[in-house]
């Protein structure tokens, strides 16, 4: 008799499908933990590409790097597959049901029926789990809803083989095996000091850098682009901050419960502090997303300034750039 | 474990991550919502429809071809729709004008119908009266 399969809900749906296939499995992680050592807090502006007609920022690294980061920092071995052929993708998973295995899927979130339509847009890294069948239909737990679903055959197969940028391809993925001994104090150093590094980083558009590069492009857009051009740019980015699972803040709130985590699991007390500084971070994003709604609701203001939502932004760049510096600077002395 | 059977869900609760003021740790919470986000997801909607209604209307005047129409409908962009075709961008704007449009063979068209989930005459005879549904 397999175990019976316990959803639980997370903010996000990476880190949800991870935790949740490796809790199965009987290693406990928690959402925090897995977002932390998948060193997954980033920030990018990809300049030149238009995602639905407006700026593409991400305030995680790329889908499935959480999964990747994590796996091999704690050398827990996952079996991956993608498919050409529909119908092969499918008896693959039912043979791994009938195994009594609970499976990863990618999926696009476009023709995802639970969702309400709102939230319905073509994008391809999203992660569900199947837990079994019923009645001809896939048991589903999505990490990002409150209750677990169900979908058909015809409705899962749509939206593994979803078109487009990140297209899953089928893809699917479930624990194979997971080491005896986690040394959790090694993997959280390496994986905070990647994390630095990352945000870091020496470029124009990635990081810390790429939120100041944002900010100073504002102040351009305000010149150069139609104020309901620009309106329609900033709900993109409140979009991007806080969508249905994501979010900017509230990436930087997970990230604030990982440290806080981090700091017991190596009882070391200066993390706390650092937590909390990353909330306040957190904080300060959702603010940035109230500026900007409130000039978005006022958009027939014509006295309407766009000048304080740069300048808070580049103040978060600027907060955010001496943390991980401090951050860096006390995992040097960190026992 | 509870376990809907019903397959939609209008106002999906969320899990948010707060601070707690009197641990002063960071707990989880369920949230019906945000008012910053419902604002900007209600305007991008809006911007959506309204860019909509004005391809409706170069398609009824003939400066575009119906297709365009049932991109945006289905909220893709160039690049999915022609991932969908499994065609180079080029190829698919190439399409969408009118009088390519009108000698495209029945097969390309039905292709076109079968990923917006319309009927091939909703594609081939389009008119004013069409209120597609998004989804």
């Amino acid at each position: 008799m397999a175990k019976p399969f316990n959803h639980q809900q997370t903010a996000h749906c990476e880190n949800g499908v991870v935790s949740g296939l490796l809790n199965h499995a009987g290693l406990t992680i928690n959402e925090p933990l897995c977002f932390g050592l998948g060193s997954g807090l980033f920030y990018i502006y990809i300049p030149f590409l238009k995602i639905n007609n407006g700026p593409a920022i991400s305030y995680r690294s790329m889908p499935h790097s959480i999964f990747k980061d994590l796996k091999s920092l704690l050398n827990i071995k996952f079996i991956q597959k993608k498919f050409k052929n529909q119908q092969v993708a499918q008896q693959e998973l039912d043979q791994l049901l009938a195994q009594g295995k609970i499976v990863g899927l990618q999926v696009g979130v476009y023709n995802l029926p639970y969702f309400p339509e709102s939230y319905r847009f073509h994008f391809n890294g999203h992660n569900l789990i199947v837990y079994g069948t019923h009645n001809g239909k896939y048991l589903i737990s999505d990490p990002v809803m409150e209750y677990t679903t169900e979908l058909s055959p015809q409705e899962l197969n749509t939206v593994r083989f979803a078109e487009g940028v990140f297209a899953p391809k089928g893809h699917l993925f479930y624990v194979d095996s997971i080491p005896q001994d986690i040394d959790y104090k090694i993997a959280i150093k390496k994986a905070i000091d990647k994390n630095c590094r990352r945000m870091l980083i020496r470029l124009p558009v990635i990081g810390v850098n790429g939120i100041r590069y944002v900010s100073k492009k504002i102040l351009k857009w305000q010149n150069t682009l139609s104020v309901s051009k620009l309106n329609y740019y900033l709900a993109q980015m409140i979009r991007m901050q806080e969508e249905i699972g994501t979010g900017g803040g509230g990436f930087r709130f997970i990230y604030a419960a990982f440290l806080e985590q981090a700091s017991e699991i190596l009882s070391y007390p200066p993390l706390k502090e650092e937590a909390t500084r990353m909330a306040t971070i957190a904080e300060k994003w959702r603010h940035f997303a109230v500026e900007a709604s409130r000039l978005i609701k006022n958009r027939n203001n014509p006295n309407a300034s766009y000048q304080h939502l740069a300048i808070l932004l580049s103040e978060i760049a600027e907060d955010e750039k001496h943390f991980f510096l401090n951050l860096k600077n006390i995992m040097k002395s960190c026992p | 474990m509870t376990h809907h059977t019903e397959t939609k869900f209008e106002n999906p609760k969320e899990l948010v991550y707060v601070i707690d003021e009197s641990a002063g740790k960071l707990k989880t919470e369920l949230s019906a919502g945000w008012t910053p986000k419902a604002i900007a997801l209600e305007f991008t909607l809006e911007v959506l429809a309204n860019e909509l209604e004005e391809i409706k209307q170069k398609c009824l005047l003939n400066k575009t071809s119906p297709i365009v129409y049932f991109m945006k409908l289905n909220r893709m962009d160039w690049q999915t729709l022609a991932a969908y075709m499994h065609k180079s961008v080029w190829l698919i704007k190439f399409h969408n004008v009118p009088f390519v449009f009108k000698k495209l063979s029945h097969t390309t068209i039905q292709k076109y119908a079968r990923i917006f989930k319309i009927d091939v005459n909703a594609l081939k005879c389009f008119n004013h009266n069409y209120h597609g549904k998004t989804i």
